[in-house]
């Protein structure tokens, strides 16, 4: 089962997955909560080190952070990195406890060589916040080998099995008493085991170490299971403390829209409504951020959930959030205009999701004439994306270019004094149809300071100014 | 050093010669004597600034070739105006509606924001915004916006704000006449210039004249009937 794979490791997962973990010293517990299982650099600065008991970390740091491991809790941030590993390979295997391998060989035309690809990974590994060790090898157990003794690049077969002989035995992730009969024997490196006969070695070793060497190797298949992704996303996590400011979601935030953009890559797809619940202790609050057209890149919808975070109000402190995607579309590429003069920074679509995750939905609106002689029902408001009539009714008379909301009223002697009618009158009569009628005769007149309004008398003889001519 | 070198050296400024050359950036406003006063029209990437007071003085007649001429792509974007704009007006002069977007927001920061991100995306071909008295920093954040987008800028203030400075570095009063056939246009403030006197623009549309009002709404139309039934005897023929 030869190919080229990489490994990536993530030895802090546990720890790291917390948000709050990057600028002070922590550790994570095992599962009684009684010794220590990972710290991160902080920690170990101060002398914490593994397999240390709860009791003498403290004494050495007290403001050492402990947090709890939780094996569903990880599970679940394993299959998160499944997800955004989408956008490097479809064909994923998660292994746990902390690693995921990827198939890599089919896309190395795709990311223009080993070179590229290993520094696309570099970049998004950045933005994801993590610990990774990476790993390439010609068989998913050599890969994962290597990235546990410390990483390794490299495209070319002979290279990886000069480096595969240097592997401390140790590596091998064998019980002790098989570890302490190779040291009896005088092995220490994974070289000096493959240079025995394998038969020999079956025969005083048993099958099983054998038979890895064999995987590791590739004489004998080892088809890792893959990964299958969910139909639809979802996907929740805790945070380790209550965030009472709506800003400092962002930062949680932002991992779960990396595994999204995984997710859609895989799919092909781009979303266009998320869904984000903010898990307070008792209830939920719920909201929809929108994108016109449907967006795949993690930038972009951070950029979105940021404004329309900032408008947020939080009640109560939030515990947790939950991301699920109920609109996909499929991608089409090629849309963006490849030749246009000038560079415009973002698509037409990223600038009216951006007002509307700002201004909510009902602050944009385009205008349509409609087929009313009254004025105040001779327009309507439509979304500003979305279908345009076909045809257009074509107004018929003076109109002018600002109308009022509702007509205000005018002072009666003013009108032939000071105020001066122009043109007039139209008759505008109708609504008998729907319990609005109007019967008036509008004018156009002149102001004092040399303004132009649309005046009408109404049929009970008051004035009323209802539009400008600007 | 000779004058060629001086004009080289580039720290010479030249006065109006300059603007010749940017003329193919702007667009016309429809009147010749305004175009002559601007640098050919509507200047392209620049923040131009309208002070006027109230609405119906003819301040749309300016903008409006602007905005009819709008390439497709490029959206009309007016943000927060005073009144609602008349749909059917504007689609008889010939705006493209579909293109039009009318943004309303509730503070001045949120209409500044919303002008910023509009002018700097470069896909709203023209920004029309309202002001309030706002101070210089916004007006140069919007200055470097519309410099950014490449595209039309205009921002509708009052009056009184012609005392405070601005970055703007087109700035235009714009004054009723009286006989209401007009638009006077006062060019206070460009670029590579002195201000220039107040000038009348003539507004062709306003060619009324003076009517007497209608003794009673229901006395019997001489206007124009618009959208009553037609009555009709039926019937009764030989």
């Amino acid at each position: 089962m030869k190919g080229l794979w990489l490994y990536l490791h993530f030895p802090l997962l546990a720890l790291e997955s917390h948000s709050d973990v990057l600028e002070q010293p922590a550790a994570l517990l095992d599962e009684h909560a009684v010794r220590i299982v990972q710290v991160n650099a902080l920690a170990q600065a101060c002398g914490v080190v593994p397999g240390m008991a709860m009791a003498s970390a403290l004494s050495l740091e007290p403001r050492l952070r402990l947090l709890q491991a939780c094996a569903e809790q990880h599970r679940s941030q394993l299959e998160g990195l499944g997800l955004w590993s989408g956008r490097f390979s479809a064909r994923v295997s998660l292994q746990p406890p902390d690693g995921v391998l990827l198939e890599i060989a089919s896309m190395l035309r795709y990311f223009q060589g080993l070179d590229g690809l290993r520094r696309r990974l570099r970049q998004q590994l950045e933005k994801l916040d993590l610990t990774c060790v990476t790993a390439t090898g010609h068989t998913p157990r050599a890969a994962r080998l290597l990235a546990l003794d410390g990483g390794f690049w490299a495209e070319d077969e002979s290279r990886h099995e000069q480096r595969l002989a240097r592997v401390p035995l140790a590596r091998l992730e064998l019980d002790e008493r098989q570890q302490s009969r190779l040291k009896g024997l005088g092995l220490s490196r994974l070289g000096q085991l493959q240079a025995l006969p394998s038969r020999e070695l079956a025969h005083r070793l048993g099958a099983a170490l054998s038979e890895q060497l064999a995987c590791i190797s590739g004489q004998q298949a080892d088809p890792p299971e893959y990964f299958v992704p969910p139909e639809r996303f979802c996907r929740a996590i805790t945070l380790s403390h209550e965030v009472e400011r709506a800003a400092a979601l962002i930062f949680p935030l932002r991992r779960l829209l990396e595994e999204l953009e995984g997710f859609l890559h895989a799919r092909c797809r781009r979303a266009v409504t998320l869904e984000l619940s903010l898990e307070h202790t008792q209830e939920q609050q719920q909201l929809t951020i929108g994108h016109a057209t449907g967006e795949q890149r993690a930038e972009a919808w951070l950029e979105l959930c940021h404004l329309r975070l900032e408008r947020l109000q939080l009640s109560r402190p939030v515990v947790g959030l939950r991301l699920e995607v109920h609109e996909l579309r499929e991608l089409e590429p090629g849309r963006e205009d490849l030749f246009s003069p000038r560079l415009p920074a973002d698509a037409p679509a990223q600038l009216l999701s951006r007002l509307t995750s700002r201004l909510g939905e009902q602050a944009l609106g385009r205008l349509v004439p409609c087929e009313d002689h009254r004025p105040e029902c001779s327009w309507r408001r439509l979304p500003a994306t979305g279908r345009w009539p076909k045809e257009m009714v074509a107004s018929s008379g003076r109109r002018p270019g600002w109308l009022l909301m509702s007509p205000e009223p005018l002072v009666a002697d003013w009108v032939g004094s000071s105020i001066a009618l122009l043109e007039g009158p139209e008759r505008i009569a109708g609504g008998w149809w729907d319990q609005h009628p109007v019967r008036r005769d509008y004018y156009v007149a002149r102001w004092p300071d040399g303004r132009c309004g649309w005046v009408f008398r109404d049929a009970g003889g008051g004035w009323f100014v209802h539009g400008w001519f600007g | 050093m000779g004058l060629e070198q001086l004009i080289n050296r580039g720290d010479v400024w030249r006065g109006p010669g300059m603007l010749r050359s940017s003329a193919s950036a702007s667009r016309s406003t429809g009147h010749l004597q305004l175009d002559r006063m601007l640098p050919g029209g509507w200047p392209r990437a620049e923040l131009i600034e309208l002070l006027y007071d109230q609405p119906g003085i003819g301040e749309l007649q300016l903008l409006l070739p602007l905005l009819c001429a709008a390439e497709a792509p490029g959206w009309l974007m007016w943000v927060d105006p005073p009144l609602l704009p008349c749909a059917s007006t504007l689609h008889a002069q010939g705006l493209p509606l579909e293109r039009m977007l009318v943004v309303h927001t509730r503070t001045t920061k949120e209409r500044l924001w919303t002008m910023e991100q509009a002018l700097k995306s470069g896909c709203c071909t023209v920004v029309l915004g309202w002001l309030p008295t706002v101070d210089t920093t916004a007006l140069r954040r919007l200055q470097l916006a519309v410099a950014e987008g490449g595209n039309w800028g205009l921002v509708m203030r009052p009056r009184a704000s012609r005392q405070h400075s601005s970055p703007a570095p087109w700035r235009l009063l714009l004054e009723p006449e009286e006989d209401a056939r007009a638009l006077s246009v006062t060019l206070f403030k460009r670029k590579g210039g002195w201000a220039l006197p107040r000038c009348r623009m003539p507004l062709s549309q306003r060619s009324w004249r003076e009517v007497q009002p209608e003794p009673s709404v229901n006395s019997v139309p001489q206007a124009r009937l618009r959208g009553e039934p037609e009555l009709r005897l039926v019937g009764g023929g030989a």
